[in-house]
């Protein structure tokens, strides 16, 4: 899911930037004392998460958790991605440093995207699971598209991009609905305060 | 000052526990091998210039497009796709120079490996001699050139599995240093963030 350097054109690696840089802005705004910790902790799963590989299917992916963090974080997974994905490109030579703003519009932008409507249902135990699963699973599909779409520029055509990225990331998107689903279902149980149930 | 931030890290411990515990669990799954990076490399054998190419996961990259750029003209040398087992080859090109051979997948992958000119045999002076051995096969001078020419391709067939294992072992892995690494830099920007807000109310 992390697009390498030297891909893409320069005004799509600026526009990349502008947006991650926004939208970091506003999930640091929006983290408050008692979030910090669960943003980092989220974070270093995502970190690690990309690590472990899905070895179903045609392509060579990984686990991403991106709507496992938006769920949880909101815009606050802006932030944390963005550190996230400096680290990988640091320890892991994942991505590089010129495309961290698109990948993160990438990662982060598609996990909003995917998991903002389903926040709602997370107080509702009937949803809960329903919720943790589509999020998990859309975050990945729309993080697919988005990337195929970044894609567009280079002389690639869109939809043989789209059908290789959307095939290849398929096995995630099961795994990822699974594997948020469990770890809603989990927190629900032991940390209810951590999906913000406490507060409202 | 101290006495809030005691109490806050006690109503925050559980949660931070049941993280980290979550955190090595993940670490343990993620095998230092298995990453998505895709890795080129290449080496000579013969006439030919190999390369071979997977992701770090240990999966061939097939079917990746691969083109092979000479550095001083910046004119492509060569190009196709790798197979199914990952491997591509092609013909030592005329003019000998640093090549820079890219793999790029189509879906965002892309990796490169640069082969210095003095890590494969040129293909001028093999045609050279090639030309000169028919001529004058039993003179002294024919018989040396020959001598050469049979020496070193003798010493270029021992040299390529060499050169690979050289090649393979250039490969930045990650370790599990890294990993933690990047745990401790994400926990420790936590703890700065949390001391600048609780800066921010006091």
């Amino acid at each position: 899911m992390h697009l390498s350097e030297g891909i893409l054109s320069g005004p799509i690696l600026l526009s990349g930037g502008v947006l991650a840089v926004m939208g970091t802005a506003i999930g640091l705004r929006k983290i408050d004392q008692e979030r910090i910790m669960t943003t980092a902790l989220l974070a270093a799963a995502f970190f690690v998460a990309s690590l472990v590989h899905v070895p179903i299917g045609p392509g060579s992916v990984h686990l991403l958790l991106n709507g496992l963090m938006a769920l949880l974080l909101g815009w606050g997974c802006f932030p944390a991605i963005m550190v996230a994905l400096l680290l990988q490109a640091v320890f892991f030579q994942f991505g590089g440093f010129t495309v961290i703003g698109v990948n993160v519009v990438i990662i982060a932008g598609s996990a909003l995207l995917g998991s903002l409507f389903f926040r709602t249902w997370l107080a509702n135990p009937k949803k809960r699971a329903m919720a943790g699963f589509l999020a998990g699973f859309l975050s990945v599909a729309w993080a697919a598209l988005f990337m195929a779409l970044a894609l567009v520029t280079t002389d690639q055509n869109f939809l043989t991009t789209a059908q290789v990225v959307f095939a290849a990331h398929l096995p995630v998107m099961v795994v990822e609905g699974v594997i948020t689903m469990f770890v809603v279902g989990f927190l629900a149980r032991v940390q209810p305060e951590i999906l913000g149930l406490n507060q409202r | 000052m101290a006495i809030y931030f005691f109490n806050n890290y006690h109503v925050n411990r559980h949660r931070f526990l049941g993280g980290a515990c979550a955190l090595v669990l993940l670490c343990l799954a993620a095998s230092p091998v298995y990453a998505h990076k895709v890795h080129i490399f290449a080496y000579a054998d013969g006439g030919l210039l190999k390369t071979e190419s997977r992701f770090n996961g240990g999966r061939p990259a097939r079917n990746c497009a691969i083109t092979v750029h000479s550095l001083d003209g910046q004119d492509i040398v060569a190009s196709g796709e790798s197979d199914e087992q990952g491997l591509f080859h092609f013909p030592v090109p005329e003019r000998s120079g640093d090549l820079d051979i890219i793999i790029s997948c189509g879906d965002g992958h892309r990796g490169s490996w640069r082969l210095g000119a003095e890590e494969y045999p040129s293909a001028g002076a093999e045609s050279a001699s090639h030309a000169h051995s028919p001529s004058a096969p039993f003179d002294g001078e024919g018989q040396d050139v020959l001598l050469r020419k049979i020496i070193a391709e003798e010493v270029e067939k021992k040299l390529a599995p060499l050169r690979r294992d050289l090649a393979r072992l250039a490969e930045k892995r990650t370790s599990l240093q890294d990993i933690l690494g990047g745990i401790g830099y994400l926990l420790g920007l936590a703890g700065l963030a949390a001391y600048m807000k609780f800066k921010k109310t006091t």
